[in-house]
């Protein structure tokens, strides 16, 4: 199985919660992303550093939702698949 | 006369192929303006390289779009003022001036284009083998006379070029992928018949139609994967 570029798990994250309405759970998150705590943890900063996930209480729990940074990031990354088939890069 | 050989086409078409050919420099552009914001999105030095290659292309275009202006206008301008008794022969050296250094720079550029191109369709342990042909090629076209030179590389890179095009979209079985190979085809074409028109001017007007239509095809390609 092909490796997973830093992008590409950022799109498995995005879509992860995008699947699931806009908002996930920390946990299902994690089982989404196939990634280690830790390791997610990393990935949950970034994203929220780059303003493409926020972080929400709902019903007193954490929930990360997508914001529309995070959809245009999808969208991006649709375009940058369609463009890489296309030309072969 | 080193103006008059490239003044190939039929008058009234001087102007017409500069304004087909900005078309292609625009869509040149934005190829090269796309790839570019994908290298930013996912930094991946690949889009770098290809939106580099259509940034040469862009200005390479550019270069004998502007010098074709110039040159046809000024051409024009001597041929009519020949017979005037104030007549400046340094008008006819401006022009070969002009049309030397636009040449030169579309020649160059194009050639830098097709090279990356390729570089990047080669697999990484035959890339060197991709730069030292490129390489070749600039070397053989200092060597000889530049316009076949060059019109003869060009259709030897890109037959690679869109031989590997075609390789992909065998691979990918993509829509856009075949709208690659289809431009690219029209190109190669196009190269072809700029390289007859050296010998037989009817190719003029054909190989900067195919050139447009190789582009625009190009362009919709692009439509296509930003919608």
């Amino acid at each position: 199985m092909k490796r997973r570029s830093r992008i590409d798990i950022i799109q498995d994250m995005l879509t992860s919660i995008q699947e699931k309405g806009g908002k996930i759970k920390p946990t299902h998150l994690l089982y989404k992303s196939n990634l280690s705590h830790k390791r997610m943890k990393e990935y949950i900063d970034e994203l929220k550093e780059k303003n493409l996930v926020e972080e929400i209480v709902e019903k007193k729990k954490t929930m990360f939702q997508i914001t529309d940074e995070g959809y245009k990031f999808l969208e991006d990354y649709k375009k940058l698949n369609q463009f890489k088939e296309a030309f072969g890069l | 006369m080193v103006v008059s050989t490239i003044l190939n086409g039929p008058t009234w078409f001087f102007g017409i192929d500069s304004i087909l050919e900005i078309v292609s420099t625009i869509i040149a552009l934005m190829i090269f303006g796309f790839s570019f914001k994908m290298y930013r999105f996912n930094k991946d030095e690949r889009f770098r390289a290809f939106s580099f290659a259509f940034g040469f292309l862009t200005l390479a275009f550019l270069a004998r779009a502007l010098t074709n202006l110039v040159l046809h206008s000024h051409f024009l301008q001597t041929k009519w003022q020949i017979v005037r008794p104030d007549f400046d022969p340094g008008r006819i050296i401006t022009a070969q001036r002009v049309f030397v250094l636009g040449y030169l720079a579309h020649i160059f550029l194009t050639l830098f284009a097709y090279i990356i191109l390729l570089a990047l369709q080669f697999e990484k342990e035959h890339k060197k083998i991709a730069l030292v042909l490129g390489s070749m090629s600039l070397v053989i076209l200092i060597s000889s006379s530049y316009f076949t030179s060059f019109y003869f590389l060009s259709l030897v890179l890109l037959g690679f070029i869109t031989y590997n095009f075609y390789m992909n979209f065998r691979k990918t079985k993509n829509a856009n992928a075949k709208l690659v190979v289809i431009s690219f085809i029209m190109i190669f074409f196009a190269n072809l018949q700029f390289l007859l028109q050296l010998w037989n001017p009817a190719f003029y007007v054909t190989s900067y139609l195919t050139l447009f239509v190789g582009f625009i095809t190009l362009g919709l390609t692009l439509y296509k994967v930003t919608r």
